[in-house]
């Protein structure tokens, strides 16, 4: 295993597309975890660029516009992803994750990565929720790919589980946990969107008490998923309560979600 | 054969917008199905993506055809650009790059690349004719900064991000152990931002 510091010498390399296959699937991993990291590759992605614009232009030939321009219909263009409600509470989620302005840039960054997992994603959410859950939550910006990663990689655990859950008010949650990864994301419809001054907390629950796990909103539609913060340990409830917005240490009201994951 | 863009467009007219924030508003028009947009984005960014893609691939036909599948991808995947997030030129330039280097790699040709073409000086692709402001300005800017790298850093740089080469790539042609280049280039990467004061 290549350690933190060793990773994090490899910033340099990534924004020039420079990685061996090995040390680029070790390095992505890492950047999810490090956001010195993260926001040191987004500056020197920046860099990158600068050498990239000082190079010689060249006019293409007359030929290669009409040539694409005829291509336009083969080529459908992604839907948009996210509501503009949908992209205000993914940002509100993300903002505890990405403190600095080169985070908040970093963030965003990531969504120049392939849309491929994305989509690959949202089918596999599709699958074990009965489909159209989700289309709202799935905001193009870094934080939903990070978290579109890790789901992705939950779910195609070979020990991914999953129990369901009907709401009070008529929707359902679904909770999707890996105890090999000690991971797991919790996935809602139907839920009701909060005031401004509110947000949804996630927490893992086990006998010595609440953790919190991590916040976030829903849009109009009420649908919206999220891998949950920090470490599942085997046979923890995870719960959802409202919290003031920016989130509580410890649990304040009822939950309005329960899913024992024994 | 190659020719050189026209000079600096709009520079004179006090009512056109700043090219970065007209590059924006144009990406995202693009986002929502403009081919009109479309077409004004190409004819702004087609030079400067075929300028970088033709560096590190050299042969025109393979170059102009990676090109074309940029602007079929930038068609496709504008829908998901947050105008607010980044510039727009940050994210062609950052996309061409990638997708160069992948065809460097996958090409058969790379494995004949001469290394003279890679190592190279910067400059050795500027024969000081007449520029556009904007891009000589530019140009002079990565360069003094580059002045300023160490050769080793220079010369891991210019083969990583003008060449395509992969670390272990650049470390057989300069002979330096691989460890070594990856700290050289994070080195020399950070000097760059440093000199050219990018910060976010």
């Amino acid at each position: 295993m290549t350690s933190d510091k060793e990773l994090g010498n490899l910033s340099g390399s990534y924004a020039l597309n420079g990685l061996d296959a090995a040390d680029l699937a070790e390095f992505e991993t890492h950047l999810q975890q490090s956001h010195a990291t993260r926001d040191e590759v987004t500056e020197l992605t920046d860099t990158a660029v600068l050498l990239g614009l000082a190079t010689r232009p060249v006019q293409p030939s007359a030929g290669l516009k009409a040539s694409i321009m005829d291509q336009l219909d083969a080529h459908p263009q992604l839907p948009v992803a996210a509501s503009s409600a949908a992209g205000a509470s993914s940002a509100s989620v993300a903002t505890a994750a990405f403190e600095s302005p080169a985070g908040r840039k970093a963030q965003a960054r990531w969504f120049t990565r392939p849309v491929t997992a994305l989509a690959a994603v949202a089918a596999a959410i599709a699958l074990f929720v009965g489909g159209g859950v989700v289309t709202t939550s799935l905001a193009q910006n870094s934080f939903a790919q990070q978290q579109a990663d890790q789901l992705a990689a939950i779910n195609s655990a070979d020990d991914a589980q999953r129990a369901s859950v009907d709401l009070a008010d008529g929707g359902t949650a679904t909770l999707v946990w890996s105890n090999t990864l000690l991971s797991s994301a919790l996935i809602v419809d139907g839920l009701a969107p909060l005031p401004a001054d509110r947000t949804y907390e996630l927490w893992y629950i086990n006998d010595a008490g609440a953790r919190p796990a991590g916040t976030f909103g829903v849009a109009g539609s009420g649908s919206t998923w999220r891998v949950l913060d920090g470490t599942m340990k085997a046979g923890d409830t995870v719960g959802v309560t409202v919290e003031p917005r920016g989130g509580s240490d410890a649990p304040t009201t009822d939950p309005v979600v329960v899913i024992a994951s024994a | 054969m190659l020719e050189l863009v026209p000079g600096e467009r709009n520079v004179s007219d006090p009512a056109s917008e700043t090219p970065a924030s007209r590059l924006q508003e144009l990406l995202a028009r693009v986002g929502r199905g403009d081919r009109q947009a479309f077409s004004a984005l190409y004819d702004e960014m087609a030079p400067r993506v075929l300028g970088l893609v033709t560096r590190l691939l050299r042969d025109p036909a393979q170059s102009e055809e990676v090109t074309q599948e940029i602007f079929l991808e930038i068609w496709q995947t504008s829908s998901r650009f947050d105008p607010n997030k980044g510039g727009a030129s940050t994210w062609i330039l950052t996309m061409t790059h990638r997708r160069a280097v992948d065809r460097v790699r996958a090409s058969q040709a790379s494995r004949d690349r001469d290394v003279k073409v890679g190592i190279r000086d910067l400059d050795a692709d500027y024969d000081h004719v007449a520029e556009s402001v904007e891009v000589r300005i530019e140009h002079e800017r990565v360069e003094k900064a580059m002045a300023r790298l160490t050769d080793m850093q220079r010369q891991a740089i210019t083969l990583s991000y003008y060449g395509g080469y992969s670390n272990s790539e650049v470390a057989e042609i300069l002979s330096v152990p691989i460890g070594t280049i990856k700290t050289r280039i994070r080195d020399g990467m950070i000097r760059l931002r440093d000199e050219m004061g990018v910060a976010s």
